[in-house]
């Protein structure tokens, strides 16, 4: 092979890694974020036993051989990055303007760098050796959304016919699947690195033995 | 001519890891059969799970379980520790614990680890442990998952083990069949010689529905597939009493999804069987409608409540889960804790109080409990399965003179009454979830009597 070919593939590869490398740094930041909004908001969600949790971030970072474990540890991984996410859920980052109100949902500050990382990493070729898994969960997403939605339109038709109102809330149920939705096509792939996972769970199991420690 | 035809497992070969069972034709030249007879004996001897003793003690108790599954609770139905420790159970708990030990040799572990359910199942039990940490009674939560964990890993893995081969699988849909039986002939004496309220061995409506709403389809399409007469007779029968013995929309609407799913892939003969069935069931309960025995299901058809003013409590409970999904939509109430925190999630719905205590819907049941990633994984569960079931159809479809087809037109028939009756009651409630492992596990062995190689390889 020619010289000009190899060092054209090692330039290649270079860019790759680099890609690679800003992907998994803008998802991690996303996570961060998250975790550290986390701390300081005043905790919609109710979280019972916060060390259950820390022993689930630490079963996220060894280096497991069977595939099982692997995708447990990466679903485990996600409910985790999740758990931060919804804590979120309803707090708003606010820009008052002289005429109007700008707010800015957090949830939307931590998509929109999962969201860029994945725009990044798909410049480079994707592993499709987890394709098959990858579809099967979607195909799980696509079923639930499916359902609530298809329970909305029911009961939204009931509750009108008997007490004249439907539900106004219903809609925010089907965004805050939504909203995992994105997290979850955003973060697949970068949960399948196992040295972004170790940093992940590290991270949270900071992030949890804080809150342990606050409660 | 096909003279005799069989299917065999090679699932379990010291070294390698094909589950595709091989359907041999008989017809085969004599100086073959040598060869054919050596196959036989070498996949007889590798299909058994630990061979000897374990082996049979396996199928005795996945027998009993499936068996024992159709007298429910009874007779101790009040009471909380038989509810837990009823024979299905128990012979689940044994089984289970036959097996562990076998699981932490590593002589025997590779035989126990192909036998454990697919991926997503064990994703969907990560998700409902994780739960727990949200959930305000730890108890009841560790106790709901540790049910769930027994069902949906010991319960399966006992199925899978004891249905080694063809003959297997035939005998535990025959004690299937008789198990569907027993629950509606126990239903039909109660309600309509003894007068009784109860629905047999079960005692309340949906607990019944969602148990025969089940394995009627399941078990009248293996009956109607097979051809025979006497089986269509019997199939016809076990379908004219569920649909007279249910006392409730869910059970109904589940019979007929499920037939109707069967009908559609089967053949006119069968079709023809199912719809007069059906309109025999149904016309049965149009005529004696006025029969105190039918009440329940009016009351439960119907859309309003009694005071004809508010939409049936079933409905309201329905939208409680939805709100509560807005706020916690990714924890839920942990798993099991639902009941703990529904009624504050009413918002400006009515309070009524017209109903058993008893999940209204599965689905939403799940989502509630364990959060969106609870409904998504415990989705990739019906999903997985499902799609198997339907390459199952295409396949017998392709090849009509597969006999594995019956399998393959009952378990799809099986499942989509499944999915429907989750709307309408629950499949993990105790005493239920044995059933819909059971049809996970006869998917799943179907599977491989087809060579699907995505259901061969499904414990990772």
């Amino acid at each position: 092979m020619s010289s000009p070919t190899i060092t054209c593939r090692q330039s290649r590869r270079k860019v790759e890694h680099a890609l690679r490398v800003l992907s998994l740094c803008l998802a991690a930041a996303a996570i961060i974020l998250a975790s550290g909004l986390c701390l300081y908001s005043k905790s919609p969600t109710r979280i019972e036993r916060p060390v259950l949790l820390v022993l689930a971030a630490l079963f996220v970072m060894p280096a497991f051989k069977s595939e099982l474990l692997m995708l447990l540890q990466k679903l485990t991984a996600f409910y985790l990055v999740c758990a931060t996410v919804s804590e979120l859920s309803g707090a708003y980052l606010e820009f008052p303007f002289s005429s109007i109100n700008i707010k800015l949902s957090y949830s939307v500050m931590i998509l929109v760098p999962c969201a860029t990382g994945e725009l990044i990493a798909r410049l480079s070729p994707r592993d499709v050796s987890q394709a098959g898994e990858r579809g099967g969960l979607l195909s799980g997403w696509v079923l639930a959304f499916a359902f609530i939605a298809a329970h909305m339109l029911v009961l939204w038709a009931f509750l009108e016919m008997f007490y004249g109102y439907g539900c106004q809330h219903n809609l925010s149920v089907l965004g805050g699947l939504c909203r995992y939705l994105l997290l979850f096509v955003f973060l697949n792939e970068r949960l399948s690195e196992l040295r972004f996972r170790q940093c992940v769970g590290l991270l949270l199991v900071l992030c949890f033995a804080v809150m342990q420690m606050k409660a | 001519m096909l003279w005799w035809r069989t299917y065999e497992f090679d699932r379990m070969q010291p070294e390698g890891y094909d589950m595709s069972e091989r359907i041999i034709d008989k017809n085969e030249s004599t100086a073959a059969r040598p060869v054919r007879s050596r196959v036989l004996q070498t996949s007889n001897r590798a299909s058994r799970l630990i061979g000897g003793w374990a082996d049979i003690v396996g199928l005795v108790l996945a027998t009993v379980a499936v068996a024992a599954s159709a007298f429910h609770f009874w007779p101790f139905a009040q009471s909380k520790a038989w509810q837990m420790l009823c024979p299905s159970n128990l012979a689940v708990l044994a089984g289970s614990g036959i097996l562990v030990p076998f699981f932490l040799l590593r002589r025997t572990r590779r035989k126990v680890t192909q036998l454990l359910p697919h991926a997503s199942v064990f994703a969907y039990l990560s998700v409902a442990a994780l739960s727990i940490a949200f959930a305000a009674s730890a108890a009841r939560a560790v106790a709901f998952t540790a049910k769930l964990v027994l069902m949906l890993i010991g319960a399966y893995t006992l199925l899978n083990a004891a249905i080694a081969n063809t003959r297997r699988l035939r005998t535990i849909y025959a004690v299937t069949a008789a198990a569907a039986f027993t629950s509606v002939a126990g239903s039909v004496l109660a309600r309509f010689v003894f007068g009784s309220d109860g629905f047999g061995f079960f005692d309340n409506a949906y607990k019944y529905g969602t148990y025969v709403g089940i394995l009627t389809p399941l078990c009248s399409g293996y009956l109607f597939a097979s051809g025979r007469l006497w089986a269509s007779s019997l199939a016809a029968l076990l379908l004219i009493g569920a649909a007279v013995s249910s006392g409730s929309l869910g059970a109904l609407a589940a019979i007929t999804a499920g037939m109707t799913a069967f009908a559609v892939f089967s053949s006119w003969s069968a079709r023809l069987c199912v719809v007069g069935c059906l309109v025999c069931g149904v016309g049965l309960v149009v005529l004696f409608h006025s029969n105190p025995a039918f009440d329940s299901l009016k009351q439960d058809v119907r859309l309003a409540e009694n005071d004809r003013v508010n939409l049936k409590q079933r409905y309201i409970e329905w939208q409680a889960e939805i709100n509560l999904l807005l706020k916690l939509s990714l924890s839920g109430t942990g798993a099991g804790c639902i009941n703990d925190e529904r009624s504050s999630f009413y918002e400006r719905l009515p309070k009524l109080n017209t109903l058993a205590a008893f999940d209204q819907n599965g689905w939403l049941a799940t989502a509630a409990e364990t959060g969106f990633l609870g409904l998504v994984c415990f989705c990739w569960v019906v999903s997985h399965y499902g799609f198997s079931a339907w390459r199952q159809i295409r396949q017998a479809g392709a090849d009509a003179s597969n006999p594995a087809g019956r399998f393959a037109l009952a378990n799809f028939a099986g499942l989509v009454a499944a999915c429907v009756a989750n709307l309408f009651s629950s499949v993990h409630y105790n005493g239920i979830l044995v059933v819909f492992v059971l049809l996970l596990v006869f998917i799943s062995r179907t599977g491989r009597l087809f060579g699907d190689i995505r259901c061969a390889s499904e414990s990772c």
